[in-house]
């Protein structure tokens, strides 16, 4: 990376005016070079695709047998969201230029060049992949590559073009499902004749997708001001009322109360099985609140509401869903 | 534009509001016989392609026979009426929400047979929890489906929030109750006595919150939302009735009022006919109180800006959502 009080001079002056860049400025290079890493990583997004690894291994398996092996999976699958997440603000290094939430990003503002990001993308990427490898197998490492692939160059480009790239996205966000599922040997249980776990694991998926809907459309409102102006197609900026927005989450929402539900199979818990059920339905009323009133309160609250619910949900499903 | 003589989207959806109900009571009833396995392969039926099987041995076999199968015929039925009804939605419904709204149906009735064939081929008694959970939540999809898409709005009184909280409320207390209608004989006497409690105290709040959305609506609600309000406390009361006697028809008489009381005996299997209409209606009573709470819901307008696009003065009506 590029030296941090040089490159504020390769700012666009657009986006001096939000306030961030100067706040950039004002910080020391060290404190700068950490926030640039974790803008360009995403760690939050990473945690959550291994909350999501872990659990489906969980409800796959139960304890897995050697804790080095996983610590391997997870820290290749954390460098591969790693490297996706720098990919992607690569591909839209100019429309985040254009967004006042993203013009401080270290590619769009000009403190990382392309090519030093394309070398991260790579090395990143390829070790990654080589964890996954050596520590669970060929399998979930393909499935890693897959979700890669995906988000990198299917959902991104998708998002100049049509409304539809959500449910593309929501694709690549429910694919770490299939990397604990196949490092946790699913496919062999399932061919023993254990399809509880099976079942828990596609319900997990299915969550996961539909979470999805709900949780951006929430983002894709508040920032609908943003998406146009950069020239992006979310369903916010076509359909400016938000009905179909709204309409959408609340299908989602609904969809989702069985498939958390279904989580609980293995374990027959019946502790996770009601916190599931508060968990989906207070996300489902979220939903249909921000469906009805369509404004950024309602919209703020589905999306906090969104990462409590999965995260209420992911801890239960790993506190009382052992498989029995 | 001359509006069609034929409203399609809310006639299908009433048909499929009224054959859900019956499926919902098939279902009901499977779970009071326990005769979920009396089929024992999915998706056929004894090696018959389900809708190929002989019609003479379904009315004419055993009881469990007709019910199960019954219930797998009822649950295509509604199955092609659903994707019909998101077909005729997407086509010509005006309203995002109502074509939304039935794609969730789409999904949640493929769920659903999913779910029942799991539950057939798992003979896994959570599976069956899950169906019983998503069985209710599809009808009250349906429902509102079938009252969002009428022509005219509802004529909305004041702004209420407790009618949402009376649908919440309605359907936790389903879930609740799917607990102990499926409950494994293994389970340990605290959790049955916390699932009871939950049951009871579910009930305290759905009759609360029925008595205070029927007087709530009562002062300056419509002619149609009070009719409705009215007409969920008067069902919240027999489903008191009903779940007292459900309680005595499936585990006889209660030694005392204190949870220690309350410890799980051997369920009364050999069910006599008004034994299986109690321990049945129970759960359909449950299901009409859902559902009735849904088009409630809609009739106060806490739901009406769902499918309008205007702002300002339909502001009103979306705050008693808030």
């Amino acid at each position: 990376m590029t030296p941090p009080p040089a490159s504020v001079e390769l700012v666009p002056s657009s986006t001096l005016a939000c306030g961030t860049v100067e706040r950039v400025a004002a910080v020391s290079g060290s404190a700068l070079w950490a926030a640039d890493l974790s803008s360009l990583t995403r760690p939050r997004i990473a945690v959550m695709v291994l909350a999501t690894v872990v659990t489906s291994m969980w409800l796959t398996g139960g304890r897995p047998e050697h804790a080095g092996a996983v610590v391997a999976l997870l820290v290749g699958t954390a460098l591969v969201a790693a490297s996706s997440s720098v990919a992607n603000q690569i591909l839209e290094r100019s429309t985040d230029r254009r967004m006042k939430r993203t013009a401080s990003r270290p590619i769009a503002a000009g403190r990382l060049s392309t090519r030093d990001a394309w070398v991260i993308v790579a090395a990143s990427l390829g070790v990654g992949v080589a964890a996954i490898v050596a520590s669970a197998g060929w399998r979930p490492a393909a499935a890693a590559a897959a979700t890669w692939l995906l988000y990198v160059a299917l959902y991104t480009p998708l998002k100049r073009i049509t409304p539809l790239n959500t449910a593309v996205g929501a694709v690549a966000g429910a694919l770490p499902v299939a990397i604990g599922w196949l490092a946790a040997n699913g496919p062999e249980r399932l061919a023993a004749g254990d399809a509880r776990g099976g079942l828990a694991v596609a319900a997990l998926a299915t969550v996961l997708y539909l979470w999805q809907f709900p949780h951006f459309m929430a983002i894709a409102w508040l920032y609908r001001g943003q998406y146009a102006a950069a020239g992006l197609r979310m369903l916010t900026v076509v359909d400016p009322s938000g009905l179909r927005a709204g309409g959408q989450s609340l299908a989602a929402a609904l969809a989702m109360v069985p498939a958390s539900l279904v989580l609980a199979v293995p374990s027959g818990s019946i502790r996770l099985f009601l916190a599931a059920a508060v968990a989906s339905i207070v996300y489902g009323v979220a939903a249909a609140r921000f469906a009805v009133r369509r404004d950024d309160a309602s919209a703020r609250a589905l999306l906090f509401t969104s990462l409590g619910s999965l995260l209420g949900l992911l801890t239960a499903a790993v506190a009382f869903g052992r498989p029995v | 534009m001359k509006p069609a003589f034929f409203n399609w989207t809310h006639l299908i959806a009433c048909l499929l509001v009224a054959v859900t109900a019956v499926l919902l009571s098939f279902g009901a009833l499977v779970t009071t016989y326990e005769a979920a396995m009396a089929v024992p392969d999915w998706p056929a039926t004894y090696g018959h392609n389900m809708f190929l099987f002989p019609l003479a041995e379904w009315l004419h076999g055993p009881w469990d026979l007709f019910l199960e199968h019954g219930h797998r015929l009822l649950g295509a039925l509604a199955g092609i009426i659903t994707l019909l009804l998101a077909g005729v939605a997407w086509r010509s419904a005006t309203r995002p929400a109502v074509r939304w709204l039935a794609v969730a149906a789409v999904a949640l009735v493929v769920v659903q047979g999913v779910l029942g064939g799991a539950r057939v081929l798992l003979d896994d008694k959570t599976v069956a929890k899950v169906h019983a959970c998503t069985g209710p939540l599809f009808f009250a999809v349906a429902v509102a489906v079938a009252a969002l898409s009428r022509r005219t709005s509802p004529d909305h009184g004041p702004a209420t929030r407790v009618p949402v909280a009376l649908l919440v409320a309605s359907y936790l207390q389903l879930v609740a109750g799917a607990q102990l209608r499926h409950l494994d004989a293994t389970v340990e006497p605290s959790t049955f006595q916390l699932l009871v409690g939950l049951h009871i105290v579910g009930a305290v709040a759905v009759t609360v919150l029925a008595a205070v959305a029927a007087a709530t609506v009562g002062v300056g609600g419509s002619t149609s939302a009070r009719r409705w309000a009215k007409g969920i406390v008067i069902v919240v009361g027999l489903q008191l009735l009903l779940g007292a006697a459900a309680w005595v028809a499936n585990w006889g008489m209660p030694s005392g009022l204190l949870p220690e009381s309350w410890q799980l005996t051997e369920p009364l299997r050999a069910r006599s006919g008004w034994n299986a209409v109690v321990v049945t209606g129970h759960v359909v009573l449950g299901m009409m109180i859902l559902g009735a709470s849904v088009v409630l819901t809609i009739e106060v307008g806490a739901l009406g800006r769902l499918v309008t696009r205007k702002g300002g003065a339909d502001a009103a009506a979306g705050r008693a959502f808030a």
